[in-house]
């Protein structure tokens, strides 16, 4: 198995390499300009073109490309532009985190919804408690998630007021001690957290649904039962966790949804997070930022699926890797 | 085993999730009063990139170093006459009548100044009392310094075009030894290469001075990567307390003040929160206490909130316009011909298209009072250059038609007019995420397809859009421009449309040039008065875009604020001079 990940890790460094120089020259296509800020009446015509100068915006394409793969190949991307020049790793730093946050609730809460919404749905199958999950699943699942967090904010901060409708913590929060300062953070996450896992978690829900109905007909589960076990057992020792081994693919496949899911709702419930690093970072044209950004996201979604892979094979003795 | 260790691991993660929600009903409990009492807490849609005067560009930037730099003089705006007002300790440039008196006086450095007869130099007289926030006196060379900053083309600040008068300018390099002199600690001269009028020699030499001791070793290259950036100092009535990037700045009331005093409300925060609705949501909720450009249409709801809420407006300096090309941009871009725009390149058609447009129909259905149709680009509000006497055309599509007939668009068979097989057809373009234009953009469609004419709407991205401008790639666009307080128009109209950057239209009156070159050499600005006046009639005549309306800003306040001045220069104009009323803070 290690031979294996070695293996597919080796073969993730051109495939990431060749995700940076597509960006690289993708971005320098997309019109607008990094200085564009400088332009407008009352700035002196030089300033933008200093800013370039600066940025080594000047040189032709190709003589950029050689001296950003010069760098990059030192583990140097660059500084950022638009962020006061901050090296864009100093940048990411900073965001990572609260998006990975973001992420593990998200996906926690993703399956944890998910499977028991989708167990019960298959054992009570064609109830009406089955059909009211399955629609309900639906309808969460076809909502627009923007959409949904903006009403979110409207019933739960605005109307009710029980959730704070953006930010990471209150104002003032500096002061409150560690243990109120987490419980504060974890307060200002349950809105976007919830927005997030319940339209993945109505995915997984139908996943495990339809897997686990399969599983209930094979015929041990028959002997489980003639044996005399109680159906709790039945279903959590002996169905759950066969009908599991292919959700478990699902973790890493979703990791790429929750980072882009996580896009907007970090710009809506105002997280400085790596997706608003990433949107901001494309409006301003702030090329290194967006190629580091590439970076992470794409590494860290190759991770997501040899974990998935890995994760497979050990779950289930039938796989071999 | 292996199904051991997943299974445990959901437990493990199930178990987190529990105690989160569990700890959050905990805490729901409180009574939901924030430390906000002491702190005023403002909205803004983005980060500051820097808090140093020298380099900072964004809005934010602006305002947040303002609170902590001092300043040479400091301006008002006098709204009797419209005109920039400078002030120092002891001498202003010109009496002032405005009733109320918004600012707390005394927070200038300069105590008085004196223009030389020649019109050459300006000699400032400075306080010696004032100190950075460390201890160390502001001085003459604190000032001197800070402009060479703002000249080096390595630090590329974006307020170079304050030196443009300084001696050596004209030659393209600035003798700093000749251009500023330090005789002594409290005496500061500005020379220059030519006559510069009062004032706008006092608008370009009050740049915000930056402390030379602190700054003095960091090589320009590193300028503006220095760790300084994150540690400013400076003497202002606040000092930067945290700076969270993307998230907040905080900034205290800086006891050491003089300049003239501490600000009165303990705390500031600004806190960066990109959408508007959820800053909408936060006004209403109280959790904070101002943000800025409200849309009209939240007027109400912001009015009945239960936090209290206060609109406030202000203007005008900012208008909308529909743009057209008067000269054919394809021949200009291909080889610098110059000739007139197939469908626009006519004043008389031009003036049709004003004519057609509703823009009062506009104005009623989205700013309301908060709108006024616009003549010109000189706003009302500079009343010492506007001219009234030029009045915005009427909605009269009668009148239109006539005018296209008379140039020869007759209707053709599909009721679209044509003039020589050519169909008067265009794109509007305009930029995304403007629903005041998008709104606009609607209504202008409709009233041209009622003259026979044929608009079609397309939105681009705001980089997109910009750019196609630059590159005088579209015919016809709505945008809008935010004016300066000093009447400065020849980027925007000038006949040489390789220097005037943003002349998008490629618009050419040899007497709009010959105006604002006269205007400009005027040593005392209300002498440009005939100037401005007549530069208004032409592009009254010449419409080479349809002015469409000016527009007050809208600010929010949370009704626990007291003492807010608005000010066309700054919202957050006499920010120091707030306090919070004492019966608000105690509610809820």
């Amino acid at each position: 198995m290690l031979v294996y990940i070695a293996r597919r890790l080796l073969v993730a460094i051109p495939l990431v390499f060749g995700v940076l120089t597509l960006t690289f020259f993708i971005i320098r296509l997309a019109p607008g300009d990094p200085a564009a800020l400088f332009i407008q009446p009352g700035i002196s015509p030089k300033v933008a073109d200093q800013i370039r100068e600066q940025y080594g915006l000047n040189d032709p394409l190709f003589i950029q490309y050689i001296k950003w793969l010069g760098s990059v190949l030192q583990g140097d991307f660059g500084r950022s532009f638009s962020r006061a020049q901050q090296p864009v790793f100093d940048v990411i730093a900073q965001a990572l985190p609260v998006t990975m946050t973001i992420a593990l609730l998200t996906l926690a809460a993703n399956f944890i919804l998910g499977i028991f919404i989708g167990v019960i749905s298959a054992v009570r199958q064609n109830s009406y408690l089955d059909r009211f999950l399955t629609v309900g699943a639906l309808f969460f699942y076809s909502m627009p998630e923007f959409w949904f967090a903006l009403m979110m904010i409207i019933v739960f901060a605005l109307k009710l007021q029980i959730f704070p409708a953006s930010g990471l913590n209150e104002v003032g929060a500096e002061s409150y001690g560690p243990f109120r300062f987490l419980l504060d953070r974890l307060w200002h996450l349950v809105l976007p957290v919830t927005v997030l896992s319940i339209n993945g978690a109505a995915g997984i829900a139908r996943y495990v649904r339809g897997s686990m109905l399969e599983v209930i007909r094979q015929d041990y589960i028959r002997t489980a039962r003639a044996k005399g076990l109680s159906e709790k057992v039945v279903i959590v020792r002996h169905a759950l966790r066969n009908a599991l081994l292919p959700v478990i693919t699902l973790m890493g496949g979703s990791l790429p949804f929750i980072f882009s899911g996580a896009l907007f709702i970090e710009v809506i419930f105002a997280f400085p997070g790596m997706g608003r690093v990433t949107v901001e970072a494309i409006f301003a044209r702030d090329y290194p930022l967006i190629i580091a950004n590439t970076f992470i996201s794409g590494t860290l979604i190759i991770i997501g699926n040899l974990v998935a892979d890995v994760l497979y094979a050990v779950v289930d003795p039938r796989i071999k890797l | 085993m292996n199904r051991k260790i997943s299974m445990k691991g959901i437990a493990v993660i199930s178990a987190m999730v529990v105690i989160m929600f569990a700890g959050c009903s905990g805490k729901g409990g409180n009574d939901g009063v924030t430390a906000g009492d002491s702190t005023l807490v403002i909205a803004m849609l983005g980060d500051a990139n820097y808090l140093n005067p020298v380099i900072g560009a964004s809005v934010t930037s602006r305002n947040v170093y303002g609170l902590l730099y001092p300043g040479l003089l400091e301006s008002e705006f006098d709204t009797t006459s419209g005109l920039l007002n400078f002030v120092a300790l002891e001498k202003k440039l010109r009496e002032t009548f405005t009733d109320a008196m918004p600012k707390k006086p005394g927070g200038a450095l300069a105590k008085t100044w004196k223009m030389s007869e020649d019109h050459r130099s300006i000699t400032y007289t400075l306080r010696s009392d004032a100190r950075w926030n460390d201890g160390t006196p502001i001085t003459s060379h604190d000032f001197k310094f800070a402009y060479t900053l703002y000249g080096n083309p390595l630090i590329a600040s974006p307020r170079q075009q304050f030196l443009a008068e300084l001696a050596g300018a004209d030659k393209g390099e600035i003798d700093f030894d000749k251009a500023i002199e330090t005789p002594d600690d409290t005496t500061l001269v500005f020379n220059f290469y030519k006559q510069v009028p009062e004032q706008l020699a006092l608008f370009h030499t009050s740049l915000t001075p930056m402390p030379k001791h602190k700054w003095k070793d960091v090589p320009p290259r590193e300028f503006r990567h220095s760790p300084l950036n994150q540690k400013p100092l400076g003497a202002g009535p606040y000092v930067l307390r945290d700076w969270q990037k993307q998230q907040q700045i905080v900034l205290a009331s800086n006891p050491m003040c003089n300049l003239p005093k501490p600000g009165n409300i303990p705390r500031v925060m600004f806190r960066i929160v990109p959408d508007y609705t959820v800053r909408l949501a936060q006004l209403q909720t109280g959790a904070v206490d101002v943000v800025e450009n409200i849309k009209p249409e939240d007027f109400e709801g912001l009015e009945n909130a239960k936090a209290g809420v206060e609109i406030k407006s202000v203007g005008l300096r900012v208008y909308d316009y529909v743009g057209w090309s008067n000269i054919d941009q394809e021949a200009y871009r291909r080889d610098g011909t110059i000739k007139p725009h197939p469908l626009f390149g006519s004043a008389k058609v031009r003036r049709a298209l004003t004519l057609a447009i509703d823009r009062q129909s506009i104005l009623d259905g989205y700013l309301g009072e908060y709108g006024v149709v616009a003549s010109t680009d000189i706003s009302p509000s500079l009343k010492w250059a506007y001219n009234d006497a030029v009045l915005p055309y009427p909605y009269d599509p009668a009148e239109a038609v006539r005018l296209l007939e008379e140039e020869g668009w007759k209707p053709g068979p599909d009721g679209i007019r044509e003039k020589d097989g050519k169909k008067f057809g265009f794109v509007l373009f305009t930029n995304a995420g403007n629903a005041r234009r998008n709104f606009a953009s609607v209504i202008i469609q409709q009233n041209l397809r009622e003259i026979g004419i044929d608009c079609q709407l397309d939105v681009q991205e705001s980089n997109v859009f910009f750019e196609n401008l630059r590159l005088r790639k579209i015919d016809a666009w709505m945008a809008g421009w935010s004016i300066g307080l000093e009447i400065d128009p020849l980027d925007g109209w000038g006949s040489d449309l390789e220097k005037s950057r943003f002349n998008f239209t490629g618009y050419q009156n040899p007497r709009i040039d010959a105006l604002c070159e006269l205007a400009k050499a005027e040593l005392n600005s209300l002498d440009a008065r005939p100037y401005w006046l007549e530069y208004q009639e032409i592009l009254h005549r010449d419409q080479p875009t349809t002015f469409l309306y000016w527009i007050k800003e809208t600010q929010g306040f949370s009704r626990r604020i007291e003492g807010e001045e608005l000010n066309i220069l700054s919202t957050f104009y006499n920010i120091d001079d707030w306090t919070f009323s004492p019966s608000a803070s105690v509610a809820e």
